[in-house]
């Protein structure tokens, strides 16, 4: 399964793209996985805010085999090309609204996120907001940046700017780019997802100092530290065939160049390996 | 009346304005002038295509008086500046579908149109759809040329084009920058229409050619015969009192530089 050339044209012109029911055959495995990953890590989710656990699909070894997903890999290699990088990637129970805001603003190299909301979502009940073509730079990403104050700004809410409301149902899969700005308004306490990070693969030197800033702090700790010294847990580079470790290995890679450099400076026993 | 300073930055940013109800008290009266103004020029709508007069406020006195209307000199004052130009306008009954478009891509000065739509229009029954930011020249806009061809390059229908509706009832107004992408569809054979375009006052010699270009598209003057044809009658600028005219001046000034020029 791949994307079509239209597609991929609309992912670039607009910044993100919806699935409808790609994922539907498998989503009484994923619903019941989420919820046993937030059991296993013994997060109870009471609805006051936003519960988060990083890396999230590396915690289930079921959810590892996203990677390995016929339909998963078609859509990443689509987008992001044959040998893609798994970067991480987290899941929620989310709760109320979430402001307009990017994932980053990377001006080299492509970021993006491949979602799954796991319960029936629409704009006036949490549903993701997009501001298409924001996560390009230039005059438009200026401007649309100021969705962040929309009421000093626009003298408006942050649910009246002008969006593109992404309606789901649980099998959907939407794929945005990090640059993205993005929001959700009206939903409930209890909104769960997870999502994998995913990039191209860096080439140019100018893209592999991006991704080293990506997967590791401006303090040098890793990027989940202290959850995790990794974007990637032990348990989805141990259960990885050869075909999936080809989406982990730049990131391994990167990993080691610092272990080699002696710039690691974590302390085993601060981080939580999974 | 005037604009916020959030409204104006809402419009700079994304390139449009809804103004709910803003000309409803004169709404009556609008709608009975825009049906005069097609039963004088003898066009009969019968919905098989769009029907369009233009210039079209100006073939009516009154609603010539629109460029006096306290509202409406509010919008445009606060947004094209106190001594904006008007640059004629159309009316329409609209039939159908209108893909993707913009009505210009002005790289200086500011070209606006503050729309009328007399009937309660939806998102699929022929609102104006725009696509926010697609005003500003730059990446965003470049790749919305794709938006011409919606099926073959994007794989969708024009109407699945992510954009926002503005739906609109009666007496709300809609302005947006000329530059911006905009369609609609789902529409019936005879929505009710008509948009006064304006322009800021042009100020540099880049801002003065941009302005000429547009009133003289291939070297004539826009809407040509319209009012040079014999027998037409200049309704604006005969019953324009001092302050109307401070907003056909200088379109007055560039036509006479061009009849003098060609003399």
């Amino acid at each position: 399964m791949s994307l079509t050339r239209q597609q991929c044209t609309f992912f670039e012109t607009f910044g993100y793209i919806l699935l409808p029911g790609l994922m539907t055959d498998d989503i009484g495995w994923i619903i019941e996985e989420h919820g046993k990953v937030f059991e296993k890590k013994g997060l109870v989710h009471d609805g006051s805010r936003r519960s988060q656990i990083v890396p999230f699909s590396d915690q289930s070894e079921r959810l590892c085999t996203l990677l390995d997903h016929p339909r998963v890999l078609g859509v990443l290699k689509s987008l992001l090309g044959e040998d893609f990088n798994y970067i991480g990637g987290d899941g929620n129970y989310y709760s109320g609204d979430t402001n307009w805001h990017s994932d980053g603003f990377h001006t080299v190299g492509l970021y993006a996120k491949f979602h799954l909301y796991l319960d029936p979502l629409t704009r006036g009940t949490g549903c993701i907001r997009v501001i298409p073509g924001s996560h390009l730079g230039g005059p438009w990403r200026h401007h649309s940046e100021r969705a962040r104050q929309p009421n000093e700004d626009f003298g408006i809410q942050g649910c009246h700017i002008p969006c593109a409301a992404i309606e789901t149902e649980p099998g959907d899969i939407v794929v945005f780019n990090h640059n993205i700005l993005h929001a959700s308004y009206g939903g409930g306490t209890a909104r769960r997802h997870f999502c994998l990070n995913v990039s191209r693969r860096a080439k140019t030197d100018a893209e592999i100092e991006e991704l080293h800033k990506y997967i590791r702090r401006p303090d040098g700790l890793p990027r989940y530290h202290p959850r995790s010294a990794s974007v990637h847990s032990k348990l989805m580079r141990r259960t990885a065939s050869p075909a999936r470790m080809h989406h982990l290995e730049q990131v391994i890679d990167c990993e080691n160049q610092w272990l080699s450099a002696g710039l690691t400076i974590i302390n085993p026993q601060q981080c939580k390996e999974l | 009346m005037t604009l916020t300073p959030q409204q104006c930055t809402f419009f700079e940013a994304f390139g449009f304005l809804i103004l709910p109800g803003l000309m409803t008290d004169d709404l009556d009266w609008i709608i009975e002038e825009h049906r005069k103004v097609f039963e004088k020029k003898g066009v009969a709508h019968d919905g098989s295509k769009r029907s369009m007069i233009v210039p079209f406020s100006d073939q009516s006195e009154r609603l010539c008086t629109l460029l006096d209307h306290p509202i409406v000199l509010g919008v445009l004052k606060s947004l094209l500046g106190d001594d904006f130009n008007y640059v004629g306008g159309d009316g329409n009954y609209y039939s159908g579908d209108t893909n993707w478009h913009s009505d210009g891509g002005h790289q200086v000065g500011l070209f606006a149109k503050f729309h009328l739509y007399l009937d309660p229009l939806r998102r699929d029954t022929g609102c104006i759809r725009v696509i926010p930011g697609s005003h500003l020249i730059g990446a965003w806009r470049e790749h919305l040329q794709q938006t011409r061809q919606p099926t073959e390059l994007l794989g969708i229908s024009g109407q699945d084009v992510p954009c926002v509706a503005a739906e609109t009832e009666p007496g709300d107004v809609v302005v947006f920058n000329h530059n911006i992408y905009h369609a609609s569809f789902g529409g019936g054979p005879a929505r009710r229409h008509m948009c006064l375009n304006v322009t800021s006052r042009a100020k540099t010699e880049a801002e003065v050619s941009e302005l000429d270009r547009y009133l003289r598209p291939a070297g004539r003057p826009k809407h040509w015969p319209g009012k040079y044809a014999p027998g037409a009658q200049d309704i604006m600028r005969n019953t324009a009192s001092p302050d109307r005219y401070v907003h056909l001046e200088q379109v007055i000034q560039r036509e006479q530089y061009y009849l003098n020029a060609a003399q």
